[in-house]
């Protein structure tokens, strides 16, 4: 008995140095989902499109990948707000997907071939005719951008009205 | 009158615009309700995406679509053929119409679809937009358009 707690004794002054202080109770670090009004049903919809059979399309269509849906998923909190409006979501034949905003100003579509590679097309009908099409990698600041131009000038344009 | 096979190579059948396959016939592109999306610029509110018209991946890979002269030339029912065995909604093609889009239109039969056919060429938006607008239901899904300005019939 003794000797056990000698060398118990010994073996916590022998690593006493590299004992690191935890944070305190002050100094969280949260991992959480953001809270976007938007998120709730564009995550089901993207479960339900993962989970789509082999040959939903009547060929021989493939389910929208994990990953694919969770670089779509990353890149929409990177370019929508809390109070964006929900994008549509819809598959592609080989595990890629779509996600689209049509409003009567203009319409958005956003084609994730893979993660980092999206191809972007936008078109404004109001208040000009406008048609755009880019390739993306890492910086979507640009549809964004596409994205508030179409789905808040309503907004502004109500209260003009008003 | 069966069309003659197609050549292949390790990738499938290769691209080809099948000599046989007329200007006037029509082809069947069998299109899912998950292509719907809500637009307000349409009639009735909901349209087919653009994802309608998407080609396969790989070096010969096309827009897969059912040959309807060949399907009723078989004694079968068009609707009934692809409409199973999985239920999806569909629209028709006229071969002419994507020729001068600058599509080929060839025979691909498979083990489970003898009527089996691709449409080869370029989808870039603005193809599938094109596209979009010169198809027609054949079997429609009801209250959606084709495209944001056009009716359903």
């Amino acid at each position: 008995m003794g000797e056990t707690a000698l060398n118990s004794t010994s073996a916590n002054t022998a690593f006493s140095s590299n004992v690191v202080q935890l944070p305190s109770a002050n100094a969280k670090l949260l991992v959480i989902e953001p809270d976007y009004s938007w998120r709730s049903a564009t995550v089901a919809r993207l479960q339900e499109l993962v989970r789509l059979p082999v040959g939903w399309d009547g060929y021989n269509g493939k389910p929208v990948s994990l990953l694919n849906a969770n670089f779509a998923l990353r890149m929409l909190d990177a370019i929508c707000g809390s109070g964006a409006e929900a994008p549509s979501i819809v598959p592609g034949l080989e595990g890629d997907l779509q996600i689209e905003w049509h409003t009567l100003q203009g319409d958005v579509e956003l084609h994730v071939l893979g993660p980092n590679r999206v191809h972007g097309w936008r078109r404004l009908v109001r208040p000009m005719s406008v048609e755009d099409e880019l390739e993306l990698e890492t910086d979507f600041s640009t549809v964004g951008a596409w994205v508030r131009e179409i789905t808040e000038q309503p907004r502004a344009l109500d209260v003009a009205a008003a | 009158m069966p069309l003659t096979l197609p050549q292949r190579d390790q990738h499938g059948v290769i691209p080809h615009d099948h000599s046989e396959i007329l200007p006037d016939d029509l082809v069947i592109r069998r299109v899912s309700a998950a292509w719907t999306v809500p637009d307000p610029k349409a009639p009735g509110g909901k349209r087919l995406s653009s994802m309608a018209f998407e080609k396969s991946s790989g070096t010969n890979g096309g827009m897969s679509v059912d040959l309807k002269r060949q399907i009723e030339e078989a004694g079968e029912d068009a609707k009934a053929w692809v409409t199973s065995p999985r239920w999806t909604a569909s629209v028709t093609l006229r071969v002419r119409d994507l020729r001068a889009e600058g599509f080929q239109v060839g025979f691909d039969p498979l083990d489970d679809n003898a009527h089996h056919g691709e449409v080869w060429g370029s989808f870039s938006k603005s193809k599938k937009k094109k596209l979009m607008s010169i198809c027609a239901w054949f079997v429609p899904l009801d209250g959606v358009s084709l495209g944001d300005h056009q009716s359903t019939s």
